[in-house]
């Protein structure tokens, strides 16, 4: 037993320095969000924190050449940020800040399906914007929302890519024994995604609500926030819609108390995922490498 | 192939003494066949601003069911908020396509359809009795029955459309709402790009603007955003609209023979828009363009 603990210990520790390996830059996002959200800030400014981040730039530059804009020649991002105008700019750079740093590099576990963790993320961020939208909530802070379902299990990414021993044991312990993803991460590893994907939200200086909703969104009354509730409840939805994520496999549950917390009724939340499959569709052009 | 005006303002409806011989309605203009009102049994219908309202009433009149089309050139408010009051979409059997520019975060029928949300407007486009299709376009070209559309990006902060329509005899063009591409990087307070990237971005202003005069070029008869005076357009560079002389340089260089000024200020009285097609009128003369016919879209009124 001690023996367990201590190995679990290294593990811990190991997968602790492992966010420091993530890339630094993503505090680029907060800078985003703050442009985005000023009406003074100019095209020169936006450039010149975008050109900071090159994966948020390859990022904005892959979409805007994509067929989906159809652009018809190749552009630079000065030549991009001067053809699609400062606002459509700063959209972008937003949506397509976290993934692009996120989404580089392939898992090497076969059972981690990263193109079903992403199309989670992904679903979670829309579906806490919707919930974010229906609760009246500012439009600027809508987009945090969105933000806040993007990440809130990068934990998982973040074991996924730099332990995948321990963790694919994790994955297969979840499995055997039907836990949900946290209680066979503790089992297994002694730290679970919650608080992995939490302590690279720190490094990477995001919002500290943003923080409390990865750190909480399994366990939301222990922390009680907003942000935290709605993406509690935009997980249980999106994962009961069929979008469920890697490595659950302990049954999907919704706290009854986060309802009145964000005051709306399970039925109004389950009306805002008419469209969900074909807005998972659409966003994933940010996941496209 | 002509054009009947229906709204002819920009921005909010301007009702009221000062705007009654051009007119106050938001943008709507309607193509009219040699036959009249129908292009290959159709109705074609350009952007559903509040002059949408009085041409669903015209068309009441025709034989039923009405088969329309209706070429949205961007979602802007004074481009789709006539369409709740458009009455042929209330009627079962009526068939709407509606065309409009692909939106990154949104489709084109949510956008219509949140305009109608419950605590904006009583009922939802779900509610509607006419079947509405809707088609999301990029640059591109399609033929709409004996019509051929081509589609061009144009500059105004949220992806626009300018529609090029061809009967095979005339060409028909309507730019949207659009503004000359200039480096809008540069322009700004915190100082130039050098090297290469300015460069490129010089490149490319020039490049698109080229590219419009492209697509202009040839057309009979050209609807053209011409928002500003001159001197107006100095302090609202980076609004998305152009000025009479961006209006008639265009149209000189693409060889057009009908310029009509477009998309007129809510603050522009009738007095300020003769105002503004004299100086137009004058300009080309000025630069020999003696046979380009300018004038002003006025709504109800038919131009060929």
């Amino acid at each position: 037993m001690e023996m367990r603990l201590a190995a679990q210990e290294e593990i811990k520790a190991k997968i602790i320095a492992s966010v420091d390996k993530m890339p630094s830059l993503p505090t680029t996002v907060g800078k985003i969000i703050q442009l985005a959200h000023d009406i003074k800030s100019s095209a020169k400014d936006i450039l010149a924190v975008i050109q900071l981040d090159p994966v948020v730039a390859a990022k904005v530059l892959k979409l805007i050449n994509s067929a989906y804009y159809g652009m018809p020649n190749r552009v630079s991002l000065s030549q991009a940020v001067v053809l699609l105008g400062i606002n459509t700019i700063k959209n972008l750079a937003l949506s397509s800040a976290i993934v692009g740093q996120m989404g580089q590099g392939a898992v090497k576990i076969k059972s981690f399906d990263q193109h079903r963790f992403w199309e989670h993320s992904l679903g979670t961020a829309i579906v806490a914007k919707a919930i974010g939208k229906t609760m009246g909530t500012d439009p600027a802070t809508v987009d945090e929302f969105f933000v806040a379902g993007l990440v809130h299990d990068i934990g998982k990414l973040v074991m996924a890519l730099f332990l995948p021993m321990y963790y694919s044991k994790a994955l297969q312990y979840a499995q055997e024994k039907s836990l949900t993803g946290s209680d066979a991460e503790m089992a297994t590893i002694g730290i679970d995604h919650s608080e992995v994907g939490s302590q690279l939200a720190e490094k990477w200086s995001l919002n500290p609500l943003l923080i409390d909703s990865i750190r909480y969104h399994h366990r939301p009354t222990e922390k009680v926030g907003t942000l935290t509730w709605v993406v509690h409840v935009a997980n249980y939805f999106v994962a009961a819609q069929g979008y469920d994520n890697t490595g659950e496999y302990g049954g999907n549950t919704v706290e009854e108390a986060a309802f009145p917390s964000i005051g709306l009724t399970r039925e109004v939340v389950q009306g805002s995922l008419v469209n969900l499959p074909e807005e998972i569709q659409k966003a994933t052009v940010f996941l496209q490498t | 192939m002509k054009v009947k005006f229906w709204g002819v303002r920009g921005s909010i409806p301007t009702p009221g003494p000062s705007t009654m011989r051009y007119g106050g309605n938001t943008t709507c203009m309607q193509l009219l066949g040699e036959e009249g009102d129908l292009i290959d049994g159709g109705v074609l219908i350009i952007d559903a601003g509040t002059g949408i309202r009085e041409l669903g009433m015209e068309l009441l009149r025709l034989p039923k069911p009405l088969k329309i089309s209706l070429l949205i050139t961007h979602t802007h408010m004074d481009h789709i908020n006539g369409f709740p009051f458009f009455v042929p979409a209330f009627i079962p059997g009526t068939v709407i396509d509606i065309y409009g520019p692909l939106h990154y975060e949104k489709r084109l029928e949510e956008i219509f359809a949140g305009q109608m949300d419950y605590s904006y407007f009583p009922i939802s486009t779900a509610q509607l009795a006419a079947e509405l299709n809707y088609h999301e376009l990029n640059e591109s070209e399609f033929d709409l029955g004996s019509l051929h559309i081509t589609t061009h990006y144009m500059n105004h902060p949220v992806l626009t459309l300018g529609y090029r329509i061809t009967d095979g005899e005339s060409t028909f063009l309507y730019t949207g709402d659009h503004e000359p591409y200039f480096d809008i990087l540069s322009d700004s307070d915190a100082g130039d790009l050098i090297g290469e990237e300015a460069e490129g971005v010089k490149e490319i202003v020039e490049q698109q603007n080229r590219r419009l005069v492209e697509f202009l070029t040839g057309s009979n008869i050209l609807v053209c955003d011409a928002a500003y005076s001159p001197a107006e357009y100095v302090t609202h560079k980076g609004w998305g609209h152009s000025s009479t002389d961006h209006a008639v340089d265009w149209a000189i260089e693409a060889g057009v023979r009908r310029l009509i000024l477009f998309h007129h200020e809510p603050v522009h009285t009738d007095e300020k828009l003769d105002e503004m097609q004299n100086y137009a009128r004058q300009r080309a003369k000025e630069l020999g363009a003696d046979k380009l016919e300018i004038d002003t879209a006025t709504e109800k009124k038919v131009f060929s």
